[in-house]
C-alpha cells in the first residue's frame, strides 16, 4: 500500500493552507436584516409575554416569604404565651414550697 | 520547497489570513463611541436600532461563515450568529471589540453547525480523478509560482473541504483557526470559549489527523 512522503504531506498541506487563505471569500449577496429584526421582534414580545409569570413568581416568593414570618411570630408567642402559662402555677407552688401550711 | 519565513510574509497580504496578535492576550480595544451608544440604546429596549448594529457588522460576519460552512447555508448561519448575539447581548461586557465577541459567536454557531452535520452522519464523497491529478501536479510543481498557481486552483479548495470534512467538528473549528486562519492558541482558546490546553492539545491532534489523511491520498494507496 503506497503512502506519501513526509515531504510530500507537508507540501499538500502547504498548498492547501494557501488554498485557504489565497480564497478571497465569496462575495456573498446577503442580506438577512430583515429576517433577523422579524426574528428579535419575536423574541422580544415573547419576552414580554414572560413578563406576567415572571412577577407572578416575584409575588409568590414575596408572600410566602411573608407568610413563613407570620408563622414563625405566631410560633414565637404561641410558645411564649405556652411557657408564660406553665410556668405560672409552678412559680406559685414554688412559692408556697418554703413555707408549709401545717407544721408539726 | 517555500521557506516557511517567506511562506509567512507572504501570506500577511492575504485575505484570508488572520494578522496574529503579538501580544499574549486579546487587544482591550473600546468600542467606538457610536457603537457604544447604539448598544445602550438596544439594550434600554429600542430594538429596532439593532438593524444598525447589524449593518455595521454583516459583512464581516459574511466573511466568517461563508468560509466556513457551505455557501447555500450562509444566509441561515449568518442569521443564527445575529440572533443569538441579540439574546446574548446582556452578556457583552465591553472589555472586548464588539466585532471580536461576535466573531466568538460565529465561530462558535459555525462549529456547532458541523456538530450538527456529524450526529445526522452524512456521507463525505471520495476524491475524484481530477483531485487526484491536482495531488499529482502539486507534489511535480517545479517552481514557487506554479506550486502557487496549483494551489489557487478550485481543485485545492475542493480537496481541503474533503479533508476538513473528514475531521471531527472540534479538530475541524480548531484547524480552521490555528492552522488555516493564524491565529494564536490563546486567541483561539478565546473565540471557541475552550481552555487553553483542550486547543492546545486539539491543535495538535487536528494537524495530525490532517496530514494522516493527506498521507493516503495518494491513488495506488486505495487498491
Amino acid at each position: 500500500m503506497n503512502q506519501h512522503t513526509d515531504i510530500d504531506v507537508q507540501k499538500l498541506e502547504r498548498a492547501l493552507v494557501d488554498s485557504y487563505r489565497s480564497r478571497s471569500g465569496a462575495s456573498y449577496e446577503v442580506d438577512v436584516t430583515q429576517q433577523i429584526m422579524r426574528d428579535v421582534r419575536r423574541l422580544d414580545t415573547e419576552r414580554d409575554g414572560w413578563t406576567p409569570p415572571a412577577m407572578l413568581d416575584q409575588l409568590i416568593w414575596q408572600t410566602a416569604t411573608r407568610a413563613a414570618a407570620v408563622v414563625l411570630i405566631a410560633a414565637m408567642l404561641t410558645v411564649g404565651l405556652f411557657r408564660l402559662q406553665s410556668d405560672g402555677p409552678a412559680l406559685v407552688v414554688e412559692d408556697f414550697e418554703p413555707a408549709p401550711l401545717f407544721e408539726e | 520547497m517555500m521557506s516557511h519565513v517567506a511562506f509567512a510574509v507572504d501570506m500577511q497580504a492575504l485575505p484570508g489570513w488572520h494578522r496574529s496578535m503579538t501580544d499574549d492576550s486579546l487587544p482591550v480595544v473600546k468600542p467606538r463611541q457610536d457603537e457604544r451608544e447604539l448598544l445602550r440604546r438596544i439594550r434600554q429596549g429600542e430594538i429596532e436600532r439593532y438593524a444598525d448594529l447589524i449593518a455595521l457588522h454583516q459583512r464581516h460576519v459574511i466573511h466568517i461563515v461563508g468560509r466556513r460552512v457551505p455557501s447555500d447555508r450562509v444566509a441561515e448561519i449568518v442569521h443564527d450568529v445575529f440572533v443569538r448575539a441579540y439574546v446574548n447581548l446582556g452578556q457583552f461586557s465591553e472589555s472586548v471589540p464588539f466585532d471580536h465577541w461576535l466573531t466568538g459567536i460565529a465561530i462558535r454557531t459555525c462549529y456547532d453547525f458541523w456538530r450538527d452535520q456529524a450526529r445526522h452522519a452524512v456521507p463525505v464523497s471520495s476524491l475524484t480523478e481530477e483531485h487526484h491529478r491536482w495531488i499529482e501536479q502539486t507534489l511535480s510543481a517545479q517552481s514557487d509560482a506554479q506550486f502557487r498557481r496549483q494551489a489557487e486552483t478550485r481543485d485545492a479548495a475542493e480537496v481541503l473541504e474533503w479533508a476538513l470534512k473528514q475531521l471531527s467538528p472540534e479538530n475541524r473549528a480548531v484547524l480552521t483557526l490555528v492552522h488555516l486562519e493564524g491565529y494564536s492558541v490563546r486567541e483561539a482558546a478565546q473565540l471557541l470559549g475552550w481552555t487553553l490546553v483542550n486547543v492546545k492539545v486539539r491543535a495538535h491532534r487536528a494537524r495530525r489527523a490532517l496530514r494522516n489523511l493527506l498521507r493516503h491520498t495518494s491513488p495506488r494507496s486505495a487498491s
